[in-house]
């Protein structure tokens, strides 16, 4: 069961992109009960590789000392706004409905693959060949 | 006819192949002689199905191979670990709890260099050793800190000052709370305590408190006595004057 969900798990990180998001904002008390599930997805947010996908986006952690439920805000480019509340859902739960909503709102959706070119790969006509003089 | 008997019988229960002067492929064995198939077929347990769950099945294969693993060896490592985590945690003033963000080699260089030069040096400690460490002992309420990334900051004096400056230069550090001078305080109790003023002169501060109520209280003893004293001296300078 935890090699599925591992498994899982690493299949939604690699695909995760923050493309069509402008912010996200964590906000939890550290010294409650179930928080382990939002501090994991605050740092796999920040996997540099997930980070590059949008260098606009903003990342904020708003730690409180109040015994505030934990929650993440998410707010998209097209000024729709989406609210994890996180102290019954897993990571794998909180991965799964970012990345569908991501998905749908991504604006590279439309566009057809890279066609791959012998000029696109770099270097066109490589030095093998024999030089005309 | 009596050898040849013989050495059916001998090639029958060996359990070595022969090699007949080759060298024996080890990756991919002979097939054995019709014999010692028709023996092995023969003396081949024939066990019942095991009809348990599976994840029941695989809850004994798992503990079978936790078992086999674990050695004394590795438990008194552990117990080691465990005990050098929690001279760590409570041998030091100042302990700050820290979630760490995933970041790259060099960038987490910097971060140990900065930590460094702030005089405070940086501790990771398996969640489960440190949950470990902490359970029944005086810092058990440091617990519920003990999830996910964490990573300590450790000094060996108070130095919240310091620490705020620090980690106000490393993003990829989110303080959490900590353990100072035997007192747990969280993210805004730690923040707080690093706007106070030294404690010499907080101590000073309080002598002037406690000693200024004291002078009130003198006052107001002595007030009237003070007040008659100056009215009879008044009188008598003004009597003084008419005469």
């Amino acid at each position: 069961m935890a090699f599925a969900l591992r498994k899982a798990t690493t299949y939604l990180v690699k695909r995760m992109h923050l493309r069509p998001v402008k912010q996200i904002k964590f906000t939890f008390d550290p010294y409650m009960k179930n928080v382990t599930s939002i501090r994991d997805v605050a740092s796999t947010l920040h996997r540099p590789e997930i980070l590059e996908t949008n260098q606009g986006t903003v990342l904020k952690f708003d730690i409180k000392s109040d015994g505030t439920e934990p929650r993440i805000d998410v707010n998209f480019n097209d000024g729709e706004k989406l609210v994890f509340k996180t102290l019954n859902l897993s990571q794998l739960e909180i991965l799964d409905y970012l990345f569908e909503y991501v998905e749908e709102k991504d604006p590279r959706k439309n566009e057809g693959p890279e066609l791959a070119t012998k000029a696109s790969k770099g270097g066109g006509k490589g030095g093998k060949g024999k030089k005309k003089k | 006819m009596a050898n040849k008997c013989i050495w059916n019988t001998v090639r029958l229960f060996s359990t070595t192949q022969r090699s007949m002067g080759r060298k024996v492929n080890i990756q991919k064995p002979r097939m054995p002689w019709i014999e010692r198939r028709i023996l092995n077929a023969v003396t081949e347990p024939l066990l019942p199905p095991d009809r348990r769950p599976l994840p029941e099945k695989c809850l004994e294969a798992h503990t079978i191979k936790e078992n086999a693993r674990k050695s004394e060896l590795e438990k008194a490592y552990e117990d080691f670990r465990i005990k050098e985590t929690f001279n760590e945690l409570s041998e030091h003033k100042m302990v700050a709890i820290c979630h760490i963000l995933p970041m790259t080699p060099r960038d987490f260089f910097n971060v140990r260099i900065n930590v460094h030069n702030a005089g405070m040096k940086l501790k990771f400690a398996n969640n489960r050793l440190a949950k470990a460490a902490v359970q029944n002992s005086r810092l058990r309420n440091l617990e519920p800190y003990l999830t996910s990334d964490n990573v300590f900051i450790l000094c060996e004096e108070t130095r919240l000052e310091q620490l705020m400056l620090a980690l106000k230069k490393i993003p990829e550090l989110q303080l959490l709370g900590g353990l100072v001078e035997d007192r747990i305080l969280s993210r805004a109790g730690m923040m707080d305590a690093a706007k106070l003023p030294p404690l010499d002169i907080m101590r000073g501060e309080l002598l002037t408190i406690l000693s200024t109520s004291a002078r009130k209280t003198s006052s107001l003893l002595n007030r009237h006595q003070t007040e008659l004293s100056a009215n009879l001296s008044q009188l008598v300078k003004q009597e003084g004057v008419g005469d």
